[in-house]
């Protein structure tokens, strides 16, 4: 059973082949295999992807890096160099071409799981995940009404559904869930 | 349910959680084979009330007797509850976060659990110091009187007394679902279990509060 999504973006065929050899191993599907970082207009439809991008990307991926992360993707850097992530803070993780397939496998998990997350998270209805997005910003129940165009009563519906669904009862808790699901900025 | 005839060094065998508790008591030292009865004697501590703090920390939705709980030494029972907290407890989760930061410098989760907690630490905080120059002094001020200097309403006096232990549950859940696959597990178990038993004095101490305090300051106040 196919447990989640890549998306290789690499020019060497060797590295590619291999990370598809891998990937599938782990049943995690692949999207697409690409040369270059593509368009906003293409990465804006990746959601719950693993992208695994070679870190001479690394300009590409800093510019784009909000986009690609808003929409739940994980980013995993391909370094051929020895200990050097060009990519530094903007990668979730990375993974060095010496690397053993224990580490590999790992950083998978770490993928895996988050894709776990994401699939519990679908239980939340698309509405509740604006509203959700909308408590983490800090909105009240007024202006989350007002900016949805529905009633506060469904406001205050959809949020105790949300907090049924999560089991999160604080707005701080549901904030640090919104961030850690990248539905928010969490440096702030 | 503990009582007096039991002996204090096999109440706390059973339960270890209660170590603290009598050392907030005033009633950690000396224990040998005494009973509770015994110590309290030792101690000048009353019976009654220190049976009440013992089994409401150790049997889940126990309430005392109001009327068994005086208010001051009650007050004082609280405010070593949070010195505990803010020498012990505080320092303890900052400490965790902190060194398992250091490993993983660069890991979301304890990113914003560290920005969370900060968050949390500074609201309770702020809610511990308004109970200690605001609330209590009033509440000692008002058993010196016997009663006779009114408050004009008891719960805008509380007002400040949210929810707090909320926020710890979310965060223990969170933290539980999301934990990282090369952390360290002695230091996350460690947090974890700082976490949980934070989480179950706060609900306690806020039991003691809400249950014990404000009602008998109402009685205190009725004609």
């Amino acid at each position: 059973m196919q447990t989640g999504n890549s998306v290789i973006i690499h020019s060497s065929p060797i590295i590619q082949q291999g990370l598809k050899s891998i990937l599938l191993s782990r049943n995690i599907g692949i999207t697409d295999v690409m040369v270059a970082v593509p368009e906003d207009t293409v990465l804006n439809t990746w959601k719950n992807m693993l992208i695994m991008v070679d870190t001479q990307f690394s300009d590409e991926i800093k510019k784009h890096a909000k986009v690609i992360k808003k929409n739940g993707n994980r980013i995993v850097g391909i370094e051929t160099a020895v200990f050097f992530n060009k990519l530094d803070s903007c990668s979730d993780d990375i993974l060095y071409v010496h690397d053993n397939l224990d580490t590999i496998n790992q950083t998978l998990m770490e993928y895996l799981s988050g894709v776990s997350d994401v699939k519990s998270d679908n239980q939340l209805s698309h509405r509740e995940i604006e509203v959700l997005t909308m408590v983490a910003q800090g909105y009240s129940n007024k202006q989350i009404a007002g900016q949805l165009f529905i009633s506060i009563h469904t406001v205050i519906t959809h949020r105790k559904n949300i907090t049924f669904k999560l089991g999160i009862k604080s707005i701080p808790g549901l904030t640090l869930y919104a961030a850690l699901n990248n539905l928010v900025d969490f440096q702030r | 349910m503990i009582t007096e005839r039991d002996k204090l060094s096999d109440v706390i065998s059973m339960n270890i959680d209660l170590l603290p508790i009598t050392h907030r008591l005033g009633l950690s030292t000396h224990i040998g084979e005494k009973t509770i009865r015994e110590i309290c004697i030792l101690f000048d501590r009353d019976v009654k009330f220190t049976l009440g703090i013992l089994n409401t920390f150790s049997t889940a939705n126990y309430l005392p007797n109001p009327e068994d709980m005086d208010l001051c030494p009650l007050i004082d029972f609280l405010t070593k509850t949070h010195e505990f907290h803010k020498q012990v407890t505080i320092p303890r989760l900052s400490g965790l976060i902190v060194q398992m930061k250091q490993l993983m410098p660069n890991e979301k989760l304890l990113i914003v659990v560290e920005d969370y907690l900060n968050q949390y630490i500074e609201k309770l905080i702020k809610h511990i110091d308004y109970e200690e120059t605001e609330v209590f002094p009033l509440v000692r001020k008002r058993v010196e009187a016997k009663g006779k200097t009114q408050v004009s309403n008891l719960k805008k006096l509380f007002k400040q007394h949210t929810n707090v232990e909320n926020e710890l549950s979310d965060l223990k859940t969170i933290i539980i679902r999301h934990i990282p696959v090369q952390i360290d597990m002695n230091l996350i178990n460690d947090l974890l279990h700082t976490l949980s038993h934070f989480e179950k004095e706060q609900l306690d101490h806020a039991r003691f509060e809400d249950k014990i305090l404000i009602p008998r300051l109402i009685a205190l106040q009725a004609p």
